[in-house]
């Protein structure tokens, strides 16, 4: 079945994988980039889940996956995914590697 | 896990799929990444541009459940959930299924003209009051039931206002568990500052009615710190409160053994910082045991002993008189 926002969970489950963090630690600077700026307002007509971004924003490791399981904001999810793989195909594979890790 | 498929970071897209099964062993394994397991469980953050989030997660401070993640989209509300140590993965299904925009599974905060009531009805001198009942109506139902124990829905009927209304004033339980928290803090804070009205006493008599003015706040206030302490251990918002907490007492006797040192009235070879984190720790464990651990003392004996304790460590004198302030 789709599972939607849950999915999340394991975006920032490879993420912290990939970028380790101690439990209050607030992990290495992301910088927003403006192509994903640009990209807020027809997401946003498009009525998806978002967190206000600005070009050129410097948001920490730890901030990011607030934005991403507090208020869900999907455009963090494809600007982490960005930031770890380098693109979202390349980082949905990584989500499944890890999923099939498991037994 | 066998039965999921990723296709894009955010859920999104339809075609990424999974099992319930799949999920609650994804949840089991989250649960053990510290940062993910505490993010889950908070119930607002700060960031650069966007400012304060909230997490609108419905279940979050209810019936137990203390992290995780929900989703939602037209036709389903997912969600996989840790309570108290357990993860669980539900599926159910939405009955307004046009009103719950976010896929987040997240509802909105509320429009503005909502928010603004809201804000309204907080200022007034009746919001206040009705605020101040809450708070300690929920102290009575935790202290009753325990922090996963208790329901918003106990707390209004126990404040005896409308289960909605408790929304103008707080997020979710663990907000008017932190309002609780803030005023059973502050009142040790007032017990062991020393009122600027106190006569100048002995150094030993300054210590000693600091240490029992702890004691009767710690007696006063002992359910509800113990199971502050417990809590603490679980969310990380309350231990953070309660760090805070702690380094302000820390600090506070480091600063007066630095001005015993300085007058030669206690042994310079001390850290005050170590000594007073040390002397601190053992002041309030050994309050935890004897008033809300069940161990058994007297009074008399306790404080004094106490006192004595910390004297020594610090190598007090009895001779000694405060020195004037500056």
């Amino acid at each position: 079945v789709p599972i939607a926002s849950v999915a999340k969970l394991m975006t920032a489950y490879v993420i912290l994988q990939d970028h380790p963090l101690s439990a209050n630690g607030s992990g290495p600077d992301i910088t927003v980039e403006p192509s994903e700026a640009a990209e807020y307002p027809s997401q946003a007509a498009d009525g998806d889940s978002l967190v206000a971004i600005a070009a050129g924003e410097t948001i920490t490791e730890r901030q990011a996956l607030e934005a991403l399981l507090l208020p869900s904001a999907d455009n963090m999810a494809w600007i982490l995914a960005r930031w770890d793989a380098g693109s979202q195909a390349a980082f949905a594979a990584r989500m499944n590697a890890a999923a099939t890790a498991w037994p | 896990m066998t039965g999921t498929r990723y296709t894009d970071p955010s859920g999104l897209d339809p075609s990424t799929t999974s099992t319930a099964a799949d999920q609650v062993r994804l949840g089991m394994a989250a649960m053990q990444v510290a940062p993910l397991a505490a993010i889950t469980a908070e119930s607002t953050a700060v960031l650069p541009v966007a400012g304060v989030v909230r997490s609108t997660n419905t279940l979050l401070g209810q019936d137990g459940i203390v992290g995780l993640k929900t989703g939602s989209t037209q036709w389903l509300t997912r969600s996989v959930t840790i309570r108290w140590g357990s993860v669980s993965s539900t599926s159910m299904s939405s009955t307004k299924p046009a009103s719950r925009r976010t896929r987040g599974g997240w509802v909105p905060a509320g429009t503005s003209a909502a928010r603004r009531t809201a804000h309204a009805s907080r200022t007034t001198a009746k919001g206040q009051r009705t605020r101040e009942e809450l708070v300690a109506a929920a102290r009575r139902v935790f202290e009753r039931d325990g922090y996963f124990g208790a329901r918003v829905a106990d707390i209004t009927a126990e404040a005896g206002v409308a289960h909605g209304s408790f929304y103008t004033y707080f997020a979710s339980r663990q907000d008017v568990f932190v309002a609780v928290l803030r005023e059973v803090g502050e009142q040790f804070r007032v017990a062991v500052a020393v009122p600027p009205s106190e006569p100048r006493r002995g150094v030993l008599a300054a210590l000693d009615r600091a240490n029992r003015r702890y004691l009767e706040a710690y007696r006063a206030n002992s359910v509800f710190w113990a199971l502050a302490e417990q809590v603490a251990t679980m969310d990380e918002e309350i231990h953070r409160i309660r760090l805070r907490g702690r380094i302000e007492h820390v600090e506070r006797v480091a600063k007066t053994i630095r001005r015993w040192q300085e007058h030669g009235l206690a042994d310079r070879d001390i850290d005050p910082r170590t000594t007073a984190g040390a002397l601190v720790s053992m002041l309030s464990n050994f309050a935890y045991w004897w008033l809300a651990g069940g161990d058994s003392y007297d009074p008399e004996t306790a404080a004094a002993t106490l006192t004595a304790i910390w004297a020594r460590a610090v190598g007090l004198t009895e001779r000694s008189e405060v020195p004037p302030a500056g």
